[in-house]
């Protein structure tokens, strides 16, 4: 098992995965931080006065973190920061379902029109996999490292 | 698993900096604490009598006479002018009254929404869509208008309510019940089947 996950190849290419869906999902969300607010405040976790602050950080978090990991650099720390963040999605994703919140997930700004529900929730658990993963083993295949 | 902790912090921190600035210089940046929208719910006075608008008494009201009719899209910027209205909530009650009275009102939530049921009478201006704005072409500015949405938690109302103000409308009334207080009192609904 370990030998299939600790294969370069394939370890790269979730690197490349996960960096790509995060680029994405920050920059839908940075050019629309009062959707991304609303967003924040239908999922009825956060307190008023830090949902404003969390759209405006968040969607910088992970575009920051995913360019960086797409060429390589701090490999194990922005794979740990966006694991992290998937696995407060996650939870924010469960609890509104348990709620029965039929809310826009904002996973990719306002308008990609994807709902809270069990397929985002596994979704998610799949790239957290990948994600640890990216930590446990790394990926230095195709980096930009300064010689 | 030996991660850097402390490159951990420093991303995040610069991260956040670096979308805290941004969006202190970007022209769609939001405020750092979210506004309440203030509501202020009109008295019945300003509703049903027909010579006055909506709009909170301004002192600047020799302004109103010089507003110019335009149409949505084409504004004219004219500094001390064109004098942005708040839109005033109205309650349930109120709300009612103004339905018998043949007022317009606006459903401002999505399609889907308006289509499994919606006030009788009311037409759908999805907040998020831009394809309202040819049905804004048939109606005069002066017009009032009733616009609701899901209910207390629901800012589609207040949002569309307050581009429409923005558009010119003078008589835009935010009905803050909005379809959860209508079907609480049986009042009249219609669906698209």
């Amino acid at each position: 098992m370990k030998k299939i996950f600790s294969n370069k190849y394939l370890l790269f290419l979730f690197r490349i995965l996960l960096s790509f869906i995060f680029i994405y999902s920050g920059v839908e969300k940075i050019t629309d931080p009062a959707g991304f607010s609303l967003s924040i405040s239908n999922y009825k976790l956060l307190p008023d006065f830090l949902v404003n602050i969390s759209a405006i950080i968040l969607p910088w978090i992970e575009f920051i973190s995913g360019i960086l990991l797409l060429f390589g650099i701090s490999v194990k720390e922005n794979s740990f920061i966006l694991t992290a963040l998937l696995g407060i999605f996650i939870v924010a994703v469960s609890i509104s379902l348990a709620r029965g919140l039929n809310i826009d997930c904002g996973c990719f700004g306002t308008a990609s029109g994807q709902k809270v529900g069990l397929q985002k929730i596994i979704e998610n658990i799949l790239l957290f996999f990948i994600g640890i993963l990216l930590i446990i083993f790394n990926s230095d295949f195709l980096t930009l490292k300064e010689k | 698993m030996n991660l850097n902790i402390k490159r951990i912090v420093f991303l995040v921190c610069a991260s956040s900096l670096t979308g805290l600035l941004i969006n202190s210089l970007s022209p769609k940046g939001i405020p750092l604490i979210k506004e309440k929208p203030e509501i202020t719910f009109a008295n019945d006075s300003i509703l049903f009598n027909n010579n006055q608008d909506s709009s909170e008494v301004s002192k600047k009201s020799e302004n109103n006479n010089r507003i110019s009719k335009t149409e949505p899209g084409n504004e004219v910027f004219e500094p001390g002018k064109n004098e942005i209205k708040k839109p005033l909530a109205v309650n349930i009650s109120q709300a009612y009254k103004l339905y018998q009275n043949d007022v317009l009102f606006i459903d401002a939530r999505e399609a889907e929404d308006f289509e499994a049921g919606h006030i009788k009478g009311a037409v759908n201006m999805p907040f998020y869509s831009d394809d309202y704005y040819s049905l804004l072409k048939d109606i005069k500015k002066d017009k009032p208008l009733v616009v609701y949405c899901g209910g207390t938690e629901c800012d589609l109302s207040h949002l569309l309510a307050n581009e429409l103000s923005e558009l010119g409308y003078k008589n835009v009334y935010v009905f803050f019940g909005g379809w959860v207080d209508w079907l609480e009192n049986d009042y009249p609904v219609s669906k698209i089947k």
